[in-house]
Order: structure tokens, then sequence, then C-alpha cells
């Protein structure tokens, strides 16, 4: 107790103790009765109003001005997500379908629900999470479908076609949650996808014509298209992922679980006998990466941050949940060579916000909105609001990769450069559960320079390695008025080098 | 302006350095998402962990947890913590019983106060998978106390049953039915067409994949949308005049021919249509009756 004691005030004489609610208030908003506390989407509509999706089925709309919420539609199967249409329709992804909910009488409650697609399949297995939708700038809808998981079976009747590739359809029947199916489990695949398209992402026209956009995912919650129309998706550390991911998702691209690579046109192999190698070469890296039980467990839904005026962080960055961390994690994007990769690091950590922060939307005023959800693993419930106080917290902006370093800037000089711990790490690709952190190696710092006034950190390093993440530690930094850098671990998911012009990348081997 | 690091290392250690117990990384990384202090969540809490693997069963934890089976039979199976070391493994459980002693286990075994279906108006519509009928399945809880069930799927009444329970939506399980159903459509085929020349008696199932279109709902009664073979044909669901009764309305648009339904079914119910003739089961219709036409289904 004396140790910490002296270490508190030791390191008060270099900044003052700071928490983010000196900057951000934190506050409950209380939910309407008779639902299910969870929230699986929520939107602000252009009127102001906030669009809500519980998981006991309802949408419903809470108007500010008033405090009160009314039902707008009801009935729904776990919607995962809520957006709103030039006409004031709301689309929402539900277990089943993608669903347009029209007021067609202008009475405030949905009378139309109108099934815009239900082009894929389901097994009756209870990992089939279908999240979305989000838009692009045409009016596309994205979907995210999640693969079954080997944690049970599937039902007799399912909406398929059944894929005959793998493990036969009755020994996954047999024995739901019996000892045949324990026998069994393991040749389905940790996660599987034997109806379309699960572990796919679809691209859906206004009209309702789907097409298959991505392959590769196992449990994508957070899809994202952001106001560039780039589609960002996150998905859960666990089979085939040795940590949780933040992808940038193009068209064609597979993102790394095999079990849907059954839906590409011409597949005839079972995904569980590719070679690992083989994979790896179809593989897209991961714009970020969440290592496991410090970023995130299981991260959720992206959002554009907005204008730093308003919201008091910078524009073109993501903000991101997570399930099981009582923090956010902000996005900063960067554009190597083509490829988009950046830094991700912790925002808002604070008991008073709490885990489970599911779903987000930015309201009329700038506040932010957030939805809870545990499902029955870790989580929360309700749903918090978040309002900057106008008083601008020290922050790094903005992370650069150079061709031997970093290049870190921050919105107000640093007093001195910090002491920094730069590490560097990987995960393995393999079918098993997650991964230890390998091939871990301390970076020796050659120097770390201050510039522009002391806003800018320029870090150089020995090299840089391809396919590592970068962990950059500062600690100690702080403006000459002693406030400190809020928060100090930055983490760089180097996929590209600049100026490697060679672009068939060097993957590091690594045997699982 | 150049700072080397060996200048940098005297600065104090702030207070959030403290070192955490050893265990405590590998679990929050490994075991947190699905096990929480004193709550059963996904997998069984700590402190009933505690109970099942004292000290003296460490050994017992690690070789479980490297090769875990079945326990619980509400919980879902743990995926293997093999790509976890040994000496992790044991961290994790020295972590788990320091932290779940003298902490008791939370009454109900629920974190979160169990969601209460409310009292729904009656008649409600809820998505859901339905026992005997696709997961794409919509329940009506009518305000008779009769309910059906609807398959988006192969867009058909399924089967209608007693009671009027409205939480139908389970993730983990298709709906469980108060009741056995009373009437249950047994053809493979419901809608039968007559050929082009629509001669007398002659028939063929339509076997087209029919297309979901949704449902509206007109005074909280849904009306079925779905396309099939170029008919667009709606079914309103909705109680009958009288107690134990249901109403089914069709309308079909773009219908230029005869078309027959076959209405065999198991149970114990009596449908009768305001159109048309019922025989052996089949109800024929004109083009001109297939328009609009109610069938109504009596429970015995």
């Amino acid at each position: 107790m004396n140790r910490f004691f002296f270490s508190l005030i030791a390191s008060t004489a270099v900044s003052f103790g700071q928490s983010w609610e000196d900057y951000y208030q934190i506050e409950s908003v209380p939910s309407p009765a008779g639902v299910d506390n969870q929230i699986g989407g929520m939107t602000a509509l252009r009127d102001g109003r906030i669009a809500t999706c519980f998981n006991s089925g309802e949408i419903q709309i809470f108007s500010p001005g008033t405090k009160t919420w009314s039902i707008f539609a009801q009935g729904l199967s776990l919607p995962l997500g809520v957006v709103e249409e030039e006409d004031g329709s709301l689309v929402t992804m539900q277990w089943a379908e993608l669903t347009r909910l029209r007021d067609t009488d202008k009475d405030g409650i949905a009378d139309h629900y109108e099934t815009v697609c239900n082009d894929f399949g389901l097994t009756g297995n209870y990992h089939e999470f279908a999240y979305g939708p989000t838009r692009d700038s045409k009016g596309n809808f994205y979907v995210s479908l999640n693969a079954a998981s080997n944690g049970a079976g599937i039902e007799d009747r399912i909406r398929g076609p059944w894929i005959d590739i793998g493990l036969d359809r009755e020994s996954h029947l047999a024995s739901r949650g019996g000892a045949n199916w324990n026998k069994n489990k393991d040749a389905a695949g940790r996660m599987y996808s034997r109806v379309p398209y699960r572990g796919c992402v679809l691209k859906i026209t206004p009209q309702g014509e789907s097409s298959v956009f991505a392959y590769g995912f196992r449990s994508p919650d957070g899809i994202h298209m952001d106001s560039k129309d780039r589609l960002w998706i996150t998905d859960n550390q666990g089979d085939w992922r040795g940590t949780s991911p933040l992808y940038h998702v193009t068209e064609g691209g597979f993102y790394g679980h095999p079990a849907s690579l059954v839906w590409k046109k011409n597949w005839t192999r079972d995904p569980l006998k590719v070679p690992v190698e083989e994979l790896e070469e179809m593989r897209t890296p991961a714009a970020g990466l969440f290592p496991q039980g410090e970023l995130a467990n299981s991260p959720t839904q992206p959002i554009d941050t907005i204008d730093p005026k308003i919201f008091g962080l910078p524009g073109g960055e993501l903000l991101i949940g997570d399930m099981n961390q009582r923090h956010l994690i902000r996005f900063l994007p960067e554009e190597v060579d083509g490829t988009l990769q950046g830094t991700l690091i912790p925002f808002l950590a604070s008991p008073d916000l709490g885990m489970g922060n599911h779903r987000f939307t930015f309201d009329k005023n700038g506040s932010l909105w957030i939805g809870k959800t545990h499902i029955k693993w870790a989580g929360d419930e309700g749903i918090k609001k978040i309002t900057w106080k106008k008083k601008q917290p020290l922050l790094a902006t903005g992370v650069s990769l150079l061709n031997d370093g970093f290049k870190i800037s921050f919105n107000r000089p640093l007093k001195e450069a910090p002491k920094l711990k730069v590490s560097r790490h990987t995960y393995k690709y393999q079918k098993s559960y997650g991964s230890p952190k390998v091939d871990r190696k301390t970076v020796e710092v050659e120097s770390a320079e201050l510039s522009d006034g002391g806003k800018v950190l320029t870090i150089t390093l020995p090299e840089i390695v391809e396919r590592r993440l970068y962990t950059l530690e500062l600690t100690g930094a702080a403006d000459p008025e002693g406030r400190a850098l809020m928060d100090k671990v930055l983490r760089y998911n180097v996929v590209k080098k600049r100026g490697n012009q060679d672009r068939k990348l060097t993957l590091p081997r690594l045997k699982s | 302006m150049k700072y080397f690091l060996s200048l940098l290392l005297t600065l104090p250690l702030a207070a959030e350095d403290k070192v955490p117990p050893p265990g405590e990384q590998p679990f929050k990384t490994n075991c947190a998402a699905c096990h929480m202090l004193a709550s059963d969540v996904v997998g069984p809490s700590l402190v009933s962990l505690a109970k099942t693997y004292p000290k003296a069963k460490q050994g017992e934890f690690v070789a479980w947890a490297k090769a875990p089976g079945k326990k619980n039979t509400n919980m879902i199976q743990m995926p293997s913590m093999a790509h976890v070391p040994d000496a992790d493994l044991a961290k994790i459980h020295d972590y788990l019983l320091s932290t779940a002693d003298g902490v008791k286990e939370k009454s109900g075994k629920e974190l979160y106060p169990k969601f209460k279906e409310p009292k729904r108006p009656l008649p409600y519509v809820v998505r859901a998978s339905m026992p005997d009928s696709s997961p794409a399945s919509v329940g009506v809880i009518l305000e008779n106390g009769l309910s059906v069930c609807w398959d988006t799927e192969a867009c058909r009444f399924r089967y209608a049953y007693v009671g009027n329970k409205t939480n139908l939506f389970n993730i983990w399980k298709p709906a469980s039915l108060p009741n056995k159903p009373f009437y249950v459509e047994s053809s493979d085929v419901l809608i039968h067409s007559a050929t082009s020349d629509d001669k007398k008696g002659s028939f063929f199932p339509i076997t087209a994949k029919p297309r979901f279109r949704g449902y509206r709902l007109i005074d909280r009664n849904p009306e079925f949308h779905y396309s099939l073979g170029g008919f667009e044909i709606r079914e309103q669901v909705g109680t009958g005049g009288s107690g134990g009764t249901i109403k089914r309305q069709f309308t079909i648009s773009h219908l230029d021919r005869s078309i027959q339904l076959d209405l065999s079914s198991k149970g114990n119910a009596i449908v009768s249509s305001d159109k048309g003739t019922i025989k052996d089961g089949k109800l024929s219709l004109t083009a001109a009756e297939a328009k609009s036409f109610t069938l109504t289904l009596t429970k015995k």
C-alpha cells in the first residue's frame, strides 16, 4: 500500500492524475419498459430521434425533446443493425432476413415489413448471427453473416441448400448436444459454413438483388461503411483468428476464415484440408489487430468520428467498441502504397463506461450514444450517452509509418520526449482457437526526437518488419502544463512497409 | 532537440505500472469472454469453478482445459485451450482461486435480471425458428387463444396450436410451444394449378420455389405476401367470428386458370371455404373464385 502511494505521488509530480471523465460526460439513458435491455442496432434519424433495436425484437424510437420512447416495430428476430432510408423507412437485419420497415399510414408505427433479402441459409445453429446493414453512397446494403459454431449441431429443417463439402449432414443432425456430436464436431470445423453464405459479406441493392461481396469471416459483428465508401469489418478471436482483427474489406477478398470458401464459384475442396500456406497466400491481412484481452476480446461496431469541434477527436478516424473491455478504441487509418493499415489506441477507459459497448450513433448535438449487449457472454445492458466537455485532452492525432520508424503527431506540444518502449509481435494463422503472441521482439529505439514545437515525435528504429504489430508505449508523455497523454499505448499494424515496390508480400512463415 | 532513452529511464513509474497477478493476463486473454466472477454466463463462474477445482485439483483443471468435454448440459462446450501453455493454465487456475476466494455465487446465477416477456397486445406477430417448420418462421398469436406457425421458406401456413405464448424467438433453439398443434397441413405442395387450357379436373403441383416478400399488419393481423410461379399471393391470418376459429383470407393476382389447394391435414380441425368446393381434402377454385377467398379453420 505504501509503495503504491509513493509511486502515485511520484507520478503526479510529472503529470496530473487525469481521467477521461475530466473530458467526457458519461450518462446513462433510461431504456423503455418491457424490453430486453440489450441493444443490437442504433441510428440517429434525420429528425434527431434515436432508433434503437432491442434484443426482444422491438425497434423503439427515442425523442430527445420529450425523453419518451415509442414502438416503431416489434416481433423482429434479433435485429443487429438499423439504417434510415431517404423516405424515412428503416432497414434492419434480422436473424433470417434484411427487412424494410415502412410506415405507410404515417401513424408513427411500421405497418409493412417488407422482405428486402432472405437469400442466405439458416441451419438453426445458435451462432448464425446476421449483422448490419451498413450502406454505401449509392444506397446498397452490406450485411455480414456469422459462421455456425460446432458448440452445437443443426436442426432437421434448414433453409438451404446444404453443401456436400465436409462432414455429412446426418452427423451434424444426429447429435445436437449428444455424444455423437462430441465425436463429430472436430470434423465439422470449429466454425462451419454449410448453407449459403455463412461467413460471407453480402452486397444487396435497394431492390433486394444480392451477391457475395467478400469471404472469410467468423463472427463479424462490426460492419461499417465510412464516409469514403470504404467498408470496415471487425471479427472475433477464435479459430483462424489469432487475435481479433479489423479489416478493410474490398470486393472479392478473402479475409482468413476458410469455412466460407465453399461459396466461391467452382470451389470444390474441403476448406479444412487446404494447406495453411495456400490460405495464407489468399488472405488479405488485417488493417488493425486488437491484442486479445488487452485491447479487445470481441470487437464490435466501428463508426466514423465526427467534427473535432463537436466531439474532441480528430476526424477521419474510426471509433470501435468491444464486449469485454471497459474502453472504446480509436483507429487511425493510414494508406501505405494502396494498403490501408493503421493504429489502434484505447479511448475513454472508464469504469463508468463499462463493458458490452456494442452499437453506436452520434446524435445531432454530437453526443455519442452507446447501446450495450451481452447475449450470454461478457458484456452489459442499457444505453450510455457520451458528451464532450469541450476541454481538449492531450491526444496522439496521427501515427505515420516511416522507412525506419514512426512519426507520431499530437494535438498539443509535449514538454519533452517521453520514455519509449517499442516491441513487435504477430500471431499464428491456424485452425485452432486463438494464438499466443509469437516472434515477440523488443525493438531498440535508435532515437526519439521532438519537432514542430514539440507536436511531432519521430522515432527511429533499426528496421521495419512487415506483417508485424508494433506496440509503442509512451510513458510519461505530458504537455508543458503537466497534463498527461491520455492513452499511452499505440499499436500500429505494419502490413506494408513504405516504398517496398515488390508487391509480392514476403510473409513470415509460422508453423502452427 | 534529441533525447536519448537512457536519460529517460529515470522517470518515476506511474501508479498504473504496478504488477498484476501472474494469471490475470492469460485469464483475460483466454477465459474472460465466457467466465465471469460470480455468475454463470456462457461458462461457469469462477466461484463455481473454484469449487470444482480446488488447489489440489490443479492437474485436472489443466487437463480439462486442454481437452474439454461437455459437463453442463445447459451450456455451450468450451473450445480446447491446448494452445495455452500448461504453466499459464496453472497460473490461470491460481488466479481464479484467489479471485473467487470468499466471493459468493450470485443468487439465481443470473448476472442480469432475466428478461420477462411483457403482456403483448394481440394479435402479435413474431419472427422465430419454430419446430417442424423452417428456421425462418413467423408465429401469429391470436386474441382467441390460438396461435399459428407460418413458414416464410415454404410460404405457407404450417400448423395451429392452442396457446398465447409470445416469446417464441430463441437464439439457442427453436421455439418451445405450449401445446402440440391441433391442425398440421401435411400436403407436400399446397397450391396446384390447372393446365393453361384450364382442362377440368386436371391439376399439377406448383413446385416452383415461392419468394417471400414480407407482410403487412392490418389491424395487427399479418397479411403475408409471396410470389409463386408468376402469381402474387396474399394470405391474411386472423381469428374467425367465433372462438376456436382461424380465418385465412387469400387474394391471388395474375391468375388466369383454376387452382386447387391440397388441404390434407393431420389433427382435429375442420376447414371450410367461402368459395369453391372441398372434396377429399382438396379445395377447387375457378380463376375468378381464387382471386379472393377465405378459409375458416375450426378446432373440434
